[in-house]
């Protein structure tokens, strides 16, 4: 296990955007018949999500979560040194959208701006990677942005995944500070299971070609085409219930503490079954693992910050620890226990 | 072993005591789908300690198999 940890670095403020529409699992598809719809719904907790319109891109979402922050905190953008865009659904595959926002949000030309590819263990390793740059001596802020538009890279018709992604964006101001407590990381990968959650043309590897984005009807009578993610969910199912108590039990062990030292567990949202079964090996109080899941969706790598959002807002205390982990394309997982102090947590922006 | 996977199948599969045997082939069962696999590699996880790989898991066929298999993934 890659394990870091960090003190006197932390989370001066998360500030979370959805799209304002809302599409409901049980009556909005075109696809799948009411019965079929309420058999999925019900298996996966999912029963409405946040889909946005064909115009908004990954990085608007973004922007209107960054805005947000500097808004409500009153960090002057002059003070932002790094920022991480962390998507999957960028803007372009070039140029990288992170700059596109460095831009946008007026951040100046001595800030280092770059994407980083990854998914649902996304903000664990964008967390780590934020608190490394925010410690040293001559950066002043990080600014870590988690954006997906992932309801674009799956197709509606997919039994498997068209009822699960929804999305979001999270810009998050990393900083240092002698009040932030110790935080510890671990993250793990397996690429032979890399084809578990996959898109397999349209990249360099199998370019796009008419072949690769005509939709196909498979054995199960979903139909996507190979432009659109597939997923091995019992295999994903697999691997998370397998290496997350892992994780969680290890934290607990590295930084000497007990589950009853935890005010909060913040799993990554991906579907009811899996979460409540790790609730269940762990023999966690669900009272401490928040979910919004229904509301929702997988939000892929903002999925972690939505929840702290929307769930824990009006209940933090102001120096909680709360253990997080994230799980899923790579396959990869990365989980953490961190330190609050006096967390700012915006209201939930609508775009 | 054996009996606790039985059991295991009977309760996901909504069959009588004794009904399923452990040389029947568990994927012959209309009732198997997703969600039963999904409630038993949690059973055996809870109950014994194991998680069957998906890629092992498709060449099992039997309870027989995957008793072995689990006694195999303990032993080692």
């Amino acid at each position: 296990m890659a394990s870091t940890s960090f003190n006197h670095v932390g989370i001066k403020s998360i500030s979370v955007a959805v799209p304002a529409r809302i599409y409901n699992n049980y009556t909005d598809s075109d696809f799948f018949d009411a019965d079929e719809a309420r058999k999925i719904v019900d298996s996966t907790g999912i029963r409405q999500r946040r889909v946005a319109d064909e115009n908004i891109c990954a990085s608007d979402l973004a922007f209107a979560a960054a805005q947000k922050a500097f808004s409500e905190t009153g960090v002057s953008r002059g003070s932002i040194d790094f920022l991480i865009f962390v998507s999957q659904t960028p803007d372009y595959k070039m140029p990288p959208t992170a700059n596109i926002l460095q831009d946008r949000l007026g951040l100046p030309g001595s800030c280092a701006a770059f994407d980083v590819n990854l998914g649902c263990s996304g903000f664990v390793y964008g967390l780590n990677l934020a608190y490394s740059l925010a410690l040293q001596p001559k950066i002043n802020k990080v600014m870590l942005i988690n954006a997906e538009t992932r309801t674009r890279a799956y197709s509606f018709k997919d039994r498997q995944t068209g009822f699960l992604f929804g999305d979001a964006a999270s810009a998050l101001i990393i900083e240092k500070g002698i009040d932030y407590g110790p935080s510890w990381f671990l993250m793990d990968s397996d690429g032979s299971r890399h084809d578990y959650i996959m898109i397999r043309s349209g990249g360099y590897r199998h370019p796009s070609t008419p072949e690769s984005l005509m939709e196909r009807t498979l054995q199960d009578g979903s139909v996507r085409s190979d432009e659109q993610a597939s997923m091995n969910g019992l295999g994903v199912f697999e691997f998370v219930i397998t290496q997350a108590p892992v994780h969680i039990r290890k934290i607990l062990d590295i930084s000497g503490l007990s589950e009853n030292d935890i005010d909060w567990f913040v799993l990554h949202q991906a579907n009811l079954a899996m979460n409540s079964y790790l609730i269940k090996k762990l023999r966690l109080d669900p009272r401490k693992v928040p979910s919004n899941l229904d509301r929702f969706g997988n939000t892929s790598s903002v999925s972690i910050p939505l929840t702290i959002s929307t769930e824990l807002r009006d209940r933090v205390k102001p120096d909680a620890r709360i253990i997080i982990s994230g799980f899923g394309v790579g396959l990869s997982i990365g989980s953490a226990l961190i330190s609050l102090n006096k967390l700012h947590i915006s209201e939930l922006v609508e775009v | 072993m054996v009996d606790k996977l039985l059991e295991f199948f009977e309760e996901i599969l909504e069959k009588d005591p004794g009904e399923i045997k452990s040389h029947n082939k568990f994927r012959d069962y209309e009732e198997w789908d997703s969600l039963a696999y999904i409630s038993l590699v949690t059973k055996i996880d809870e109950q014994f300690d194991v998680t069957i790989r998906q890629e092992d898991f498709q060449s099992l066929m039997t309870i027989d198999d995957i008793a072995r298999y689990i006694e195999q993934s303990r032993g080692s």
